[in-house]
């Protein structure tokens, strides 16, 4: 099944801006124990989170990130219907909210406030959240059987021994069908071919036209070319003089520490964290169809290429999303990630760079960029100041596995997928060193 | 390349040649009364342009945050030192990140008054009281001791150039070389190990493709009328010291590595203590790296840190979860070895920790004393680095993709007791009920400056 996003922002009442982060706070800082919003209740949900960006002209807003299994319309009437009177308590606070209208209400405010998404990333696409816990629980239960059985030396006396283990117990009825498959048509969209199509008409289109009016492809290939330099010299011009954090000492970069340390007190409790972040897409139609384009494609990446647990080398995030906001005025960035802030940032320089560089020198004060994809992330100090300076506190923030890395969800599933049939020896060897 | 005139000695060296140590914590009185002191104190600061085979003591100096600004160093200016360095170690956030408990600490609890960390160093213990009176004496009236730790290296073996610590293993063997400095003597360990000056010495190149690491600047109304510091700049050739006291309980390890090793009729095995605490730590107790030599010790005196883990990605040489592993990954950090070493070349430290009290007799039987390490680490980015060993990798419960483990020998963020992974060629060995036997007593960051921001400070004082 597929992992899909939605992301949700709403008009915060001003004059209740105060009370809202309080709520939110007070729900965020006891999620486990909080029974307003029963998170273990909402079986397809896997991060949620709810952050107040209250820093821009046009009015307070409340942004919810979900991450869930499934189609967005089902699980907002799942989370609508399990958890109405935690999200009325938090909408309540919100424009346009009616507070006494119940489950169908906040189903309804939820679903008319919802906004695109531009990049969606899931690292272990077509994992459900029941087989992620699932599987855990099977690995769990093999270490157990290992730590009560004599030691046995035999790899296949081994294996058949855990298999049967695994017969022995009901509970584990499920570990002898094969998972769910995520086949390549669950992960194409209509979109992308009709994208796919644009881009090669717009490539050919010039040329083929060119032959079937003069009879040679030359004159389309020197529009094409023309239009290719008249792109990049624009873009270098505007690279070399838009402003940026580069303009100033590393020193005089660094966030504001009261700032900081709010958002490095909300990390760390466990072995994962959460970002938000918001920065400005610089003005004009150029910065905002580059950034589009730019975001189009490593969205389409993420589905095709790198769904197996790691995103261009960085095996640690779950969830992540681009999305821009406010016709065009703001990039939000969401992400679920194993590790420390400095952590993840630090392999965002080291494997991702590029990337990174591409979507967010489009956003105003980025570290200078050459070429779209150079320089700006390659900035160490500056990028993460500008990444501290631009990140959101997480008032809200909920894990269905918050003890689970990707690697370890990956691993889980490679045990499982396994599990059956006979191996040979190096495999089999491979099989059980995943224990 | 160096302006070792500027940068204090215990960056380049060890001291190997002074295995007596003092290390005294100091507050400041009053600020205003303190420049003839910082201007003494300055003359008999071992610099590294000093260096001299026949010098009988070392000195060095640094200075907590709270330090910096009883010295009257303005507000803005104090700003410009970074958030861990003003919060120090036992902020409530940095202890959920470095996984610790302050409030059981003996020293550098949130209200310490520490302000000045004088290091002393001597040939024998009768020179080091000298010095350590000395000192005393230079400060009275103007600063009040708050505690002093003793130290004293013991040589792995009679004879033996290198040093142990408590639990009885050679230490301090991985350091890394810092680049272009005496690269005739650095050669051994591979370029790998070279890491670039500024990852240790602020002023200078650093990791990430040649840039400058933040550095402390004077900001309005603090002013530098006779132009001590290059433009304003506090920082240069000085760095960040990491300071944490960690007690060990000797027999309590040993203890549970005899519990967990004997025959079945519970009559100890000494081979089998032997191995077992040698994946614990990852190297035999004499320094060999079981990455190399996974069976006995001995084997490899010249490659005690000339090695990595790519032979053995499995683990099954040297657990995914040892100590050295996770405090080092070298190459084996991620899946592809050159990305590995990129990464791991930015976050290294230099390691100058010493033990303190005395030698147990009998490792296996508690005597009351207490013991452990004075863990010292210089770095010229408190967060990037000792922050980031200490949280993304040895306290890291997922760590190399291990489930609910924490370094064997230090403990983490996991529930204790923990567990610990020793793979093998088939299905792994899960060593359950494991207690770390190293206990955090106190901590705090320092600054280690160089000459003129001592001289700036003196002149500052008056």
């Amino acid at each position: 099944m597929k992992q899909n996003g939605l992301t949700i922002v709403t008009a915060i009442d001003q004059s209740q801006v105060a009370s809202l982060d309080a709520v939110l706070r007070a729900l965020g800082n006891n999620v486990a124990g909080q029974t307003q919003i029963p998170f273990a209740n909402l079986t397809r949900l896997h991060f949620a989170s709810w952050v107040v960006f209250a820093e821009d002209a046009s009015g307070p807003q409340l942004i919810f990130e979900a991450n869930f299994d499934g189609d967005a319309d089902s699980f907002l009437r799942q989370l609508a219907e399990r958890a109405s009177a935690g999200l009325s308590e938090i909408y309540r606070h919100c424009v346009g909210f009616r507070a006494d209208g119940g489950a169908d209400a906040v189903y309804q405010y939820l679903l008319g406030h919802r906004v695109k998404t531009d990049t969606f990333y899931v690292s272990c696409g077509g994992f459900t959240l029941d087989q992620i816990l699932q599987e855990n629980q099977l690995r769990e239960k093999i270490e157990k059987f290992l730590g009560e059985i004599p030691s046995e030396s035999d790899p296949a006396a081994l294996r058949r021994s855990i298999q049967q283990s695994v017969l022995n117990d009901p509970a584990l009825d499920w570990a002898k069908q094969p998972a769910q498959s995520y086949p390549l048509t669950q992960r194409v969209r209509v979109r992308d071919v009709v994208l796919t199509v644009c881009l090669l008409t717009g490539l050919f289109g010039p040329m083929l036209l060119s032959w079937r009016v003069w009879g040679t492809v030359w004159p389309g290939l020197l529009i094409l070319i023309g239009a290719f330099f008249i792109f990049y010299g624009n873009l270098r011009w505007k690279e070399a003089t838009d402003t940026s954090i580069s303009d100033q000492p590393v020193e005089d970069a660094q966030p504001d520490s009261a700032d900081e340390e709010e958002l490095v007190g909300r990390e760390n409790r466990r072995p994962q964290n959460h970002m938000a972040s918001i920065t400005e897409v610089k003005p004009g139609v150029f910065r905002f169809a580059l950034l589009k384009g730019v975001l189009a494609a490593i969205e389409l990446l993420g589905r095709i290429k790198y769904f197996h647990g790691s995103l261009s080398g960085i095996p640690s995030i779950h969830f992540a999303r681009w999305t821009v906001i406010n016709s065009g005025k703001h990039l939000l960035f969401l992400s679920n990630f194993d590790g420390s802030w400095e952590h993840y940032l630090g392999e965002f320089i080291d494997q991702a760079a590029n990337g990174l560089t591409a979507v967010w020198s489009n956003a105003v004060g980025f570290p200078r960029s050459r070429s779209l994809i150079q320089g700006g992330a390659t900035d160490e100090q500056r990028f993460k100041s500008y990444a501290r300076r631009t990140q959101l506190y997480t008032q809200l923030w909920y894990s269905a596995y918050p003890y689970l890395s990707v690697v370890n969800i990956q691993n889980n599933a490679a045990i499982r997928s396994r599990l059956w049939g006979e191996l040979p020896g190096s495999q089999l060897d491979a099989w059980l060193r995943r224990l | 390349m160096f302006e070792t005139h500027e940068i204090q000695g215990m960056v380049f060296s060890g001291y190997a040649r002074q295995p007596f140590a003092a290390y005294l914590f100091l507050t400041v009185r009053d600020g205003a009364d303190a420049a003839d002191w910082l201007a003494g104190v300055s003359r008999r600061i071992t610099w590294a342009d000093k260096f001299d085979r026949e010098r009988r003591t070392s000195t060095n100096i640094a200075f907590t945050y709270k330090g910096f600004a009883r010295l009257g160093l303005g507000f803005q200016t104090l700003t410009t030192f970074p958030l861990e360095f003003v919060k120090d170690m036992s902020d409530p956030a940095r202890a959920q990140m470095l996984g610790d408990d302050p409030d059981a600490w003996v020293w550098g609890r949130p209200e310490h008054r520490i302000h000045v960390l004088l290091m002393l160093f001597a040939r024998d213990a009768k020179e080091l009281a000298a010095l350590l009176a000395a000192e005393r004496h230079a400060a009275r009236e103007i600063l009040d001791e708050v505690q002093v730790i003793e130290s004293q290296t013991f040589p792995f073996q009679p004879g033996s150039p290198m040093n142990r610590e408590h639990f009885g293993f050679v230490d301090g063997l991985s350091q890394p070389d810092i680049a272009g400095y005496r690269p005739e003597k650095r050669a051994a360990n591979g370029g790998a190990n070279q890491i670039s000056a500024g990852e240790f010495i602020l002023g200078y190149p650093n990791e990430y493709f040649a840039q400058l690491t933040a550095s402390p600047h004077l900001r309005a109304p603090d002013t530098d009328p006779k132009a001590i510091l290059p433009s304003g700049d506090l920082g240069r050739n000085g760095t960040y010291l990491v300071v944490r006291q960690m007690e060990q309980d000797v027999a309590g390890f040993w203890q549970m590595i005899r519990a967990r090793c004997a025959h079945r009729n519970s009559t100890p095995d000494p081979a089998a203590e032997e191995a077992f605490a040698a994946r614990i730590v990852g190297r035999w107790r004499d320094g060999t790296p079981i990455a190399v030599s996974p069976r006995h010790d001995g084997a490899a005196p010249d490659r005690l840190n000339d090695f990595g883990f790519s032979q053995d990605p499995h683990g099954t040489g040297c657990p995914l979860g040892a100590h050295i592993r996770r405090a080092n990954p070298r190459e084996a950090l991620l899946a592809d070895p050159i990305q590995s070493i990129i990464t791991t070349r930015r976050h290294r430290m230099l390691r100058r920790g010493r033990p303190y009290g005395p030698l147990i007799a009998d490792r296996y039987s508690q005597d009351g004393q207490s013991r452990g390490l004075v863990f010292m680490a210089l770095n010229a980015n408190i967060e990037r680095q000792f922050e980031f060993i200490q949280q993304a990798w040895i306290s890291s419960p997922n760590f190399a993709g291990l489930y609910d483990e924490a370094d064997p020998l230090l403990g983490g963020r996991t529930q204790v007791p923990g567990v610990f992974s020793i793979q093998k060629e088939t299905v792994r060995e899960r060593k359950t009920n494991i207690l770390p036997h190293v206990t955090v007593k106190g901590g705090a960051y320092f600054f280690l400056p160089a000459r003129a921001t001592l001289s700036y400070l003196s002149l500052r004082a008056g």
